[in-house]
């Protein structure tokens, strides 16, 4: 077999999703090779024109709509949502994360869905569910960093809580979207029939934050903010000079290879320091002098001399560095596309998941209403005059 | 058509996975209604008994084995080789999380596999690739948060670059795996043949930084460290009376919302104030301000007050916090399972994932070995004689009661 055939082929997905968790998902499922039509709102939508922005499109967008369709609808209209009753009977998959309830007011519950296409595959994305003691609240991704604690356990004891940098809860719960339609995928093969999802932010939270949660339960451990420690010593960050490096030696074999490469015999003899929990017990000594001997270093030498010496370290990159990386780029992570406004070039998501057979798809960017011809005379059979009545109409 | 109660019974999955990324995504697996066979070595696991424990069995363990069979056999000897080979013919995913190469040394290289079962998927997790200008090296979860300029941008400006409190790369890693795995899957009812999964801690460190590597290679902008304050504005963590509160107003209705609750006419006459991109230009004012008001109240009572205008807010729960909100309960995200050292009980994670129409049991944790027996002569066709001359041999092993050593 070919390696081009991606694993989606043939499939067909609705994508109305806003912010990021279902779009995200959306955009796994086209690199996986399913046709992915994006339904977007007539006039200006925000994720598209968010800064930072590459040439009026905001990065925010590129980096979770290359590949998929446009279709340009206003689904307040009467014949909008004609047109996506028509486009859910040939369809597999139905993407959505408005607040809880709206997509029932808006005609498209489940149950319509089902009525439509008894085959069809129902993603409902939220911030806390479908059902459950929260879900007539709003909320975006950090509300599942805070709840679940995650926030509060980290950074540094003398600063606040604080988030991660990029949208986790959001990414989680695509992810876990993601999981969901290709299992009801899975079961639909054999059952012949749909069904729905419900995957939302705070639960996306509480996932992380299962061990610790049960070791409280259980025994009353509350862990504190500890900046950069983990479970296990040594395992921190450590100061360069110029920059941070990130070390675990924490396994009884690195630990032995740092021993020896940093020369510290006497660490190597002091039987305590040969088990994890007393590594623990002395680790401000031991941090202080593994930090000793990485500011007399660049992290670049840090971590090439400890790589050479199978100890675990990467260099703390900023973004310039991790741009730059080789890992980026031989692993292919990021790709160019075509830009949809302009004849430029763009650089787009790739693929992190690598199947050896199903080749995955990278699509261009669409400009918004690209494809309503295509789809709408092609895959559904309105006519060219029921298309120039539409966009009289507004509805397209 | 056939009916089956969940979205995986039926697929059989071997986990030969050690730490967490491959672990975690057979036990996903498990909750989806797979069949996992967990192949452990002989006794004791570093795994099983790592700080903090419940009771004997760590807590990292019970989070991500609840559900799995155990077999405990040692895979260095050729007869421990010979059974896992015939657990292939009879599986459909093989997991692993070795460093590249080695695998293939013990003998199960994708071309093995293959060859015993066309129809296998093989599940590769490592820390950066199987290919790739670092596939030799080793590496555990913080080096994607650090490889990937996430760690560099997470914190205070005032702070050393800060890495989450989970294994964040693990997991991400862990659900790459399982949508490899379902892709494959999906593969193989068009081609009829498996297929091998390459995913690996650094990539997913890189895929959280897409935008941000985007922004910064098409113009050179580089984000600063930046706090809790979200893109778009006003969005960060305020101080209340007795701890914080996140307050999330850059969406355009929530924003005006708020300039209602807190009395603030000004704001919504203020034209700038009516864009994202005014508001960022004024968000310390717009922070201050706000951090005042909210100064007044304990945290459950700025959010009562809060969501009753619906705005978006969530207290910053602390680890009790956390385990008092119904959410948790409600959502089935804990449960309690038996201790399966001493018939007690231990919490186990739930399943985040909710379809409508699977419901597969939720399964126990089981001691080392537990299902030995069970597997080698149900699942391949080895007699009771077999078993206990594999016993003799120490080639398997019986479960030790109790706690483990």
């Amino acid at each position: 077999m070919e390696k081009s055939t991606a694993a989606l082929q043939g499939l067909r997905v609705l994508d109305l999703g806003r912010h990021q968790a279902a779009p995200r998902a959306g955009h796994i499922l086209a690199r996986l090779g399913a046709e992915v039509i994006k339904i977007e709102p007539p006039g200006n939508n925000e994720t598209r024109t968010g800064v930072p922005r590459v040439r009026g499109l905001s990065t925010h967008w590129i980096c979770m709509n290359a590949g998929k369709k446009s279709l340009g609808i206003d689904l307040r209209t009467e014949e909008g949502k004609e047109i996506i009753r028509g486009l859910v009977k040939v369809s597999d998959v139905f993407i959505q994360n408005f607040r809880v309830g709206m997509i029932q007011h808006i005609g498209f519950g489940y149950d319509v869905l089902k009525a439509l296409n008894p085959r069809i595959i129902m993603l409902n994305c939220s911030a806390y569910g479908q059902t459950g003691p929260n879900k007539d609240l709003i909320g975006w991704d950090t509300v599942g960093q805070a709840m679940s604690g995650h926030m509060s356990v980290t950074g540094y004891p003398e600063m606040p809580p604080v988030r991660t940098f990029f949208s986790l809860a959001d990414r989680t719960t695509a992810l876990h979207g993601t999981i969901g339609v290709l299992s009801a995928l899975r079961q639909r093969s054999i059952t012949g029939r749909g069904q729905s999802i419900d995957v939302c932010l705070a639960d996306s939270g509480y996932t992380w934050m299962e061990d610790t949660l049960i070791a409280y339960l259980a025994e009353g451990i509350a862990p504190q903010r500890r900046g950069n420690r983990g479970r296990g010593a040594p395992m921190n960050s450590y100061k360069t000079s110029n920059g941070w490096v990130y070390v675990i030696a924490s396994q009884k074999n690195q630990w032995e290879r740092l021993c020896k490469l940093l020369n510290k015999p006497e660490w190597l003899a002091d039987p305590e320091l040969q088990e994890g929990d007393g590594r623990m017990r002395k680790i401000e000594m031991l941090d202080a002098e593994i930090e000793k001997w990485t500011l007399q270093h660049t992290s670049e030498e840090v971590e090439r001399l400890m790589n050479e010496a199978e100890i675990t370290c990467a260099a703390v990159n900023d973004i310039p560095t991790a741009a730059e990386n080789p890992q980026l780029w031989g692993r292919e992570l990021l790709v160019e596309v075509d830009h949809p406004y302009d004849d430029g070039k763009v650089l787009a998501p790739g693929m992190a998941i690598k199947l050896g057979k199903s080749g995955h798809v990278i699509g261009p960017l669409s400009a918004p209403g690209q494809h309503n011809e295509e789809i709408l005379t092609g895959l559904l059979n309105y006519t060219k005059d029921d298309m120039d009545r539409m966009k009289e109409e507004g509805v397209i | 058509m056939a009916e089956i109660k969940s979205a995986l019974e039926g697929i059989r999955v071997l986990d030969l996975g050690r730490h967490q990324a491959a672990p975690r995504a057979a036990h996903i697996m498990a909750r989806l209604g797979a069949e996992v066979i967990k192949i452990e070595p002989r006794g004791n696991n570093e795994t099983r008994t790592a700080l903090p424990r419940v009771r004997g069995l760590s807590t990292h363990w019970i989070s991500m084995n609840a559900g799995k069979k155990s077999l405990s056999m040692d895979l260095r000897t050729d007869k421990a080789k010979e059974i896992l080979r015939e657990l292939i013919k009879v599986s459909d995913v093989f997991i692993q999380n070795f460093r590249p190469g080695t695998i293939a040394k013990m003998g199960f290289s994708w071309d093995v596999l293959n060859a015993l079962n066309p129809r296998i998927i093989m599940c590769n997790i490592s820390a950066y690739g199987q290919y790739g200008p670092f596939n030799e090296r080793v590496g555990l979860d913080v080096v994607g948060q650090a490889m990937s300029g996430h760690m560099s941008l997470t914190g205070y400006p005032e702070t050393p670059p800060v890495r989450s409190f989970f294994s964040l790369v693990d997991r991400t890693t862990a659900l790459h795996g399982v949508i490899g795995v379902l892709a494959a899957l999906n593969a193989r009812e068009l081609t009829g043949e498996g297929q091998t999964v390459d995913v690996c801690l650094a990539d997913s460190g890189y895929s959280w930084m897409e935008d941000t590597l985007i922004g910064y290679l098409s113009d050179g902008t580089v984000p600063e460290r930046r706090g809790n304050r979200a893109r778009g504005g006003p969005a960060n963590t305020f101080l209340t009376k007795d701890g914080y509160i996140l307050i999330l107003a850059s969406n355009k209705n929530v924003w005006e919302r708020l300039c209602r609750l807190l009395n603030k006419p000004e704001w919504l006459a203020n034209p700038e104030l009516q864009t994202q991109d005014g508001r960022i230009k004024h968000v310390e004012m717009l922070e201050r301000e706000i951090g005042e008001w909210v100064s007044q109240y304990t945290i459950d009572e700025a959010a009562k007050i809060l969501n009753k205008a619906e705005i978006a807010c969530q207290p910053v729960n602390d680890i009790p916090r956390a385990t008092q909100e119904a959410q948790l309960w409600d959502r089935g995200l804990l449960w309690e399972a038996e201790h399966p050292y001493d018939g007690g009980k231990v919490h186990v994670p739930g399943m985040a994932i909710k379809l409508s129409d699977s419901n597969p049991p939720q399964g126990p944790l089981s001691a080392p070995g537990q299902h030995t027996e069970e597997l080698l002569t149900g699942v391949l066709k080895y007699s009771q004689e077999d078993v206990e001359q594999l016993h003799q041999d120490k080639v398997v092993y019986k479960i030790q009661p109790g706690i483990p050593e």
